[in-house]
């Protein structure tokens, strides 16, 4: 009987790294709220016979109201003329002189909104034949530095099945920010951060990255981390995923993996620049606009099905006006 | 400048001896009971007639000990020169002459001048070496009624090289009367119409009807010091001259022309005085309000001043600011919007107490 073997020997190994930097194009991330909240947990396991676990992360903080559209720029309305026969421009300024005028009526300089969502979401389900699953997760609202996430969760799967045992498990991270025109000048350690503008401009992004993976036979691994909440916007926003997939070693020696892994990225990245409002004095405020001025829609997908040696993909999502 | 004639009283100094001087009316004077003196250092005595009724022909013979002092010849009273009659009401002009010796020569005179028919303003005189046109003496102070007396006072030493020691000159005294009851001045315009506080206008035309020779003109208006037009020139129709706008205060002013006879003419806010610049706005804040609020607001731009007003309007509806502080670049005021205030878009009026403004349409919104 001739059996068909689909086979594939070299599989994608990748490094997918998407990066939005400076002040004219950047996430801003949020401060951490006075009340943190942290929850984290550790899963193992190691079953003969059928197994399941889900697990569902969703973490949203603003620096506003949440759920409140529209999200309210910074700075000061103000009008300015460029010459004498052109219309009025409203746009935004933190001049001293403005707001020595607002705040004559009692109004504090707005510092603008920013509101993050971040999910998690992962299942996995194992039937006829042994699952070997280890996974942590965390979630934190606190304030993160380079190299710490707020949302983590890392997995490791290895299963091998028996009399047609299969394990399916799908995962995904996502961070979905959005932010109005922000006053820089409070937001940075940074000195140059807000050099060339007193304006972080406004963006609108959205990231999310996952795998999924339906085996008879093989070990992943998987590590997904989200990181939206700083002391300072000099933290840039992130959202890291990768997933390693290879076969097992048994009695009899190593077997490749068997069965189908897939692993995606999508995005889709709106961002703003602060135009300057035509002055016709020197004397008159500094002014910006802020207009969209980048609109970037990316989605890529890799698939291995068969026999599959290794199958590796590294993604990360990086935005902030500094990188690590 | 009408009807005129020339009038003299012209006075021969002869030196028929070193001791004796001869002075000769030359002119026919009618005179009735003429009085005439003369005083000064020197004078052994004098003799004359009065009473004469013709001393054209008349020496009043001087026994002086030099020649180089100063003498006071006064004629008083009584003189009536063969003239043509005046017409009342028109501008007539009078020339008085004497001889004197030459250089050196100190002169003091007086000289009293009267008559039924010498008009009654005078503008003053001045005293001309005839042929030599050296000005002995000016500014001379005019005076009201009959009698002008001129009084050449101060020493004189004459700078004319072309003076010389035995030769006969002739001193012109030269004065302009006028008639009371001539029309006054009227002003139709000025050339140029405005000018900046700190400079010097040329007036090239203030034009108007019934200008005199010495009208003058003023710029005035009430709790401020007029400002003179330092006068180039005059005609019936026209005078031209320079201001002198140093310190003025900006805004609108009168213009008024005096003639010699005291009458005026004033035309009212004729002339602008402003600054160097006119205000200009270039940003405004902030750009909207509602019914009924008081809110502070801010103007940046350039050329404002002290006194600067700020006005919101929509048609007709007008919101004052109470401006309560301004630098050349900013206005710092607030608005009241009243209730009833018709929404939509208000217009942004600034205007300097000079009179310039400058207006940005669109400016404020009331909802």
């Amino acid at each position: 009987m001739n059996t068909y073997q689909h086979v594939v020997w070299a599989v994608p190994v990748t490094v997918l790294l998407i990066i939005f930097a400076g002040t004219a194009f950047a996430d801003i991330p949020v401060n951490a709220v006075p009340e943190l909240a942290g929850l984290s947990t550790t899963t193992s396991m190691d079953v003969q016979g059928t197994a399941m676990s889900n697990t569902a992360m969703n973490l949203q903080l603003g620096t506003g109201m949440l759920d409140n559209p529209p999200l309210e720029n910074g700075g000061y309305l103000w009008v300015w003329w460029a010459d004498v026969i052109s219309p009025p421009i409203i746009g935004y300024t933190v001049d001293p002189f403005v707001a020595s005028i607002y705040l004559l009526n009692g109004i504090q300089l707005p510092l603008g909104e920013v509101q993050y969502t971040a999910g998690y979401n992962e299942e996995v389900t194992a039937v006829s034949g042994n699952l070997i699953y280890q996974k942590t997760t965390g979630i934190s609202t606190a304030n993160k530095t380079s190299g710490e996430d707020n949302i983590a969760a890392d997995r490791i799967l290895t299963f091998t099945g028996e009399d047609g045992g299969r394990m399916t498990t799908g995962e995904d991270i996502i961070i979905d920010g959005t932010g109005a025109q922000t006053v820089s000048g409070n937001q940075a350690y940074c000195p140059f951060a807000s050099d060339t503008n007193p304006f972080f401009p406004p963006f609108c992004n959205i990231a999310m990255s996952g795998s999924s993976a339906d085996i008879s036979t093989g070990s992943i691994s998987t590590a997904a981390g989200v990181r939206v909440i700083a002391a300072s916007a000099d933290v840039p926003v992130t959202e890291t995923y990768l997933i390693n997939a290879k076969g097992v070693t048994m009695s009899a020696g190593y077997t490749n993996a068997s069965g189908t892994v897939s692993a995606f990225m999508k995005a889709h990245v709106q961002e703003g620049i602060e135009q300057p409002v035509p002055r016709e004095f020197a004397s008159d405020p500094l002014g910006f606009i802020p207009v969209k001025a980048e609109d970037i829609s990316y989605s890529e997908t890799s698939a291995a099905s068969g026999s599959i040696n290794s199958f590796a993909k590294n993604m990360q999502y990086q935005s902030g006006i500094r990188l690590v | 400048m009408g009807d005129y004639f020339h009038g003299s009283l012209v006075w021969t100094i002869e030196i028929p001896a070193l001791l004796v001087l001869v002075l000769l009316c030359t002119v026919p004077v009618i005179a009735a009971d003429i009085d005439i003196s003369v005083e000064g250092p020197g004078i052994s005595n004098w003799v004359f007639t009065p009473g004469t009724t013709n001393i054209n022909s008349t020496s009043i013979i001087l026994n002086v000990t030099s020649i180089s002092s100063t003498w006071t010849v006064s004629v008083k009273d009584g003189l009536d020169f063969l003239k043509p009659p005046l017409t009342v009401g028109k501008m007539v002009e009078w020339d008085g002459s004497a001889y004197v010796t030459p250089n050196p020569w100190v002169l003091g005179t007086s000289m009293g001048i009267a008559g039924p028919s010498v008009p009654t303003k005078t503008t003053g005189a001045s005293v001309i070496l005839d042929g030599s046109n050296q000005i002995i003496e000016s500014g001379l102070t005019p005076v009201n009624g009959l009698v002008m007396p001129l009084t050449i006072s101060q020493p004189v030493t004459f700078h004319d090289p072309s003076l010389k020691g035995g030769h006969r000159y002739q001193v012109v005294v030269t004065f302009i009367a006028f008639a009371e009851g001539g029309p006054a001045p009227v002003i139709t315009g000025i050339v140029p119409a405005e000018g900046i506080t700190g400079t010097i206008v040329t007036v090239t035309n203030l034009s108007g009807s019934n200008f005199l020779p010495h009208s003058v003109a003023v710029l005035n208006r009430t709790g401020s010091p007029n400002i003179n037009l330092t006068v180039t020139s005059v005609i019936s129709t026209k005078m031209t001259g320079t201001l002198n706008l140093a310190g003025a205060g900006v805004g609108l002013w009168d213009v008024t022309v005096t003639n010699p006879d005291g009458r005026t003419g004033t035309k009212p806010q004729l002339f602008w005085i402003k600054y160097p610049s006119a205000p200009a706005i270039g940003s405004f804040g902030p750009p909207s309000g509602a019914r009924g609020a008081k809110i502070s607001i801010g103007v940046t731009g350039t050329g404002f001043q002290n006194g600067v007003i700020v006005n919101l309007t929509h048609g007709a509806s007008v919101i004052t600011a109470v401006v309560s502080q301004v630098t050349p670049t900013t206005i710092t005021a607030t608005i009241t919007i009243p209730s009833n205030a018709p929404t939509g878009y208000w217009n942004l009026v600034v205007t300097n107490n000079d009179g310039q403004s400058a207006i940005r349409a669109n400016a404020f919104r009331i909802s």
